[in-house]
């Protein structure tokens, strides 16, 4: 540090172009759109399989996006958080992979804070409570293909491919869904 | 119940300018009566404690003044007073 | 139990402990800002929240005594609802458990000692309190808060540093930061820590609760050194001419352990509180 009466000019912030690129993206009107025409007329076990398959696809790629950006635009927040990792030989679970969870949920939901509901050593648990995804499902393709929620295997998807990319050995689990508990939540528990 | 008779002490301001700087009667008094925070804090930086007028000295604990007149004799501005009704 | 426990514990959790408790460890890193929202000025957090609010009571003792006392019943009465900060005391061994839970650590320096003695801590070395959580992250923002900076530090390092300050006679307190959340560990002394001088000089007790246990002496063990009773903040202990052994007042100890860790010949043991039915309700 230079001088410290100084003040330094640092952005704790996320980067909001980097939001609004993920955003655009990985619109979820775009995507239950889509959802919606690829199994218009299909039965629920077709749909089923196909939510699995359609909803991996978008959950890698929009974790593997959100890693990618995640990285190209730092904040201050960020910077800290891998100098405390360099310096401890900890941390890196839960607080690395919380952070890219953060960003891709703020940058694609209409939220202003991800709920963690843990993070610790062991665990990594956040909630989703007004999830758009969910919404723009219902609407496009009903409350009874919303209510099977094939959009889950995106955020356990999402959720593995991040732990996966940043070499952690953790799994992964739903531990409760909107239309059974209000909320979906999911947990990553360190292997 | 009637206002017990505390000491009051008045604290000079025009004097007592740095006193996060200063600081004798801080660490001086034994019933630890003072008090001092940054009165002009930004974002980012550190308040210079060297700037007159950055803080304020204050004497939340006058109750438990016992008038020893220690603190009077440690500030070199002169800047502290202490009475008893 | 104490009311703490009862509002923010789990009893899947540390023995139902509320510091115990992974939830009340949890927080977020981001928080998105609404379009033209301000970043929070310098003392809207809880914590400074709550030493304006403890501020204005206390200035009422040299206005208005009587309203004093009845707000200091308020405070104290509050519970899970209360504007103010939340602590309890809480023995070395317990205070490592939370090493382990909490997620960062960082040693800093103590705010109280700041104010009350203009007391500077610049480095590693000197940092008495820490911090815990992601906002740690974040204390760039106001280095006149942190003043000198922090050192984020592993479990184990947490624990070392914590035993440090043990054996150089600070009694823990565990603190939240705005409702349940587990904010920090402090290393607290009389007079300058804020909650212990608010709780013994003036009865103020949410700052201050004690500890799960209390101490006891086996006087068969105790040698007379009086090793404990420089050790104790809360003048718990006193040496007693006649038995020429220490003596401890159950009522008064808020179960720190300074005395425990400190004896050498291991006279003192920690009793859990609830085992004794006359303290069973003092917290
Ligand atoms: S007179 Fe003595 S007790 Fe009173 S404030 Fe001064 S030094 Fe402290
Ligand atoms: S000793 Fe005097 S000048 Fe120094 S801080 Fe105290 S009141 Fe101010
Ligand atoms: S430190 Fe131990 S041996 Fe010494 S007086 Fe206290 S209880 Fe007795
Ligand atoms: S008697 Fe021992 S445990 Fe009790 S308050 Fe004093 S030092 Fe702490």
């Amino acid at each position: 540090m230079s001088d410290i009466y100084t003040p330094n000019n640092y952005s704790f912030e996320l980067n909001p172009e980097m939001m609004s690129r993920l955003a655009d993206e990985f619109d979820a009107e775009k995507v239950a759109t889509e959802f919606a025409a690829a199994t218009e007329g299909k039965s629920a076990d077709e749909v089923d399989a196909q939510g699995k398959t359609f909803f991996e696809n978008f959950g890698k790629n929009w974790m593997s996006q959100t890693l990618k950006l995640g990285e190209e635009y730092p904040d201050r927040t960020y910077e800290v958080l891998k100098e405390a990792i360099d310096k401890t030989g900890h941390l890196k679970f839960a607080l690395l992979p919380q952070r890219f969870l953060e960003i891709a949920y703020l940058s694609t939901q209409e939220i202003s804070i991800l709920p963690i509901i843990e993070n610790n050593p062991q665990r990594l648990v956040y909630r989703m409570a007004n999830c758009t995804t969910f919404q723009k499902l219902k609407e496009k393709c009903g409350a009874e293909t919303a209510n099977r929620l094939p959009c889950k295997h995106a955020c356990l998807t999402a959720c593995q491919t991040v732990h996966e990319e940043l070499d952690i050995d953790a799994k992964i689990e739903m531990t409760a869904t909107i239309p059974e508990d209000g909320h979906c939540q999911f947990a990553a528990q360190r292997g | 119940m009637a206002v017990p008779n505390f000491a009051a002490i008045d604290i000079d301001r025009s004097k007592c300018t740095i006193p996060f700087a200063c600081k004798k009667c801080l660490t001086g008094c034994l019933q630890s009566v003072f008090s001092v925070s940054a009165i002009k804090v930004e974002r980012g930086r550190e308040t210079n404690p060297n700037e007159p007028g950055t803080y304020a000295l204050h004497a939340p604990h006058r109750d438990k003044c016992t008038g020893c007149n220690d603190c009077i004799e440690l500030c070199p501005e002169d800047a502290i007073t202490v009475t008893f009704a | 139990m104490n009311w703490v426990d009862e509002a923010f514990g789990d009893p899947e959790f540390g023995e139902g402990r509320w510091y115990l408790n992974p939830k009340n460890h949890s927080r977020q890193m981001y928080k998105v800002k609404k379009p033209g929202e301000k970043p929070a000025a310098f003392g809207s957090d809880p914590e400074a929240q709550s030493g304006r609010k403890m501020g204005e009571i206390m200035q009422k003792r040299f206005t208005d005594p009587e309203e004093f006392e009845k707000l200091v019943k308020e405070a104290n009465a509050m519970k899970e609802k209360s504007p103010f900060q939340i602590g309890q005391v809480i023995p070395l061994e317990e205070a490592k458990r939370v090493a382990e839970l909490s997620y960062p650590v960082a040693s800093m320096s103590c705010i109280c000692r700041i104010g009350a003695r203009g007391h500077e801590e610049r480095n590693e070395h000197e940092y008495s309190c820490t911090g815990l959580g992601v906002g740690m992250l974040k204390w760039e923002r106001w280095p006149e808060r942190y003043k000198g900076g922090v050192n984020f530090m592993s479990p184990e390092e947490t624990k070392e540093w914590l035993t440090k300050w043990n054996k150089k006679g600070m009694v823990h307190i565990i603190m939240t930061f705005g409702g349940s959340y587990v904010g920090g560990i402090c290393n607290c002394d009389y007079p300058d820590c804020g909650m212990i001088r608010n709780r013994v000089d003036y009865g103020i007790t949410p700052g201050c609760l004690k500890s799960p246990w209390v101490a006891t002496v086996d006087f068969d063990d105790c040698n007379g050194c009086g090793v404990c009773v420089q050790r104790c903040q809360f003048g718990a202990i006193k040496f007693e001419v006649t038995t020429e052994k220490t003596n401890v007042d159950q009522f008064k100890c808020f179960g720190c352990g300074l005395c425990e860790t400190a004896c050498p010949t291991e006279a003192i043991d920690l009793l859990d509180r609830e085992s004794l039915p006359a303290l069973k309700e003092v917290w």
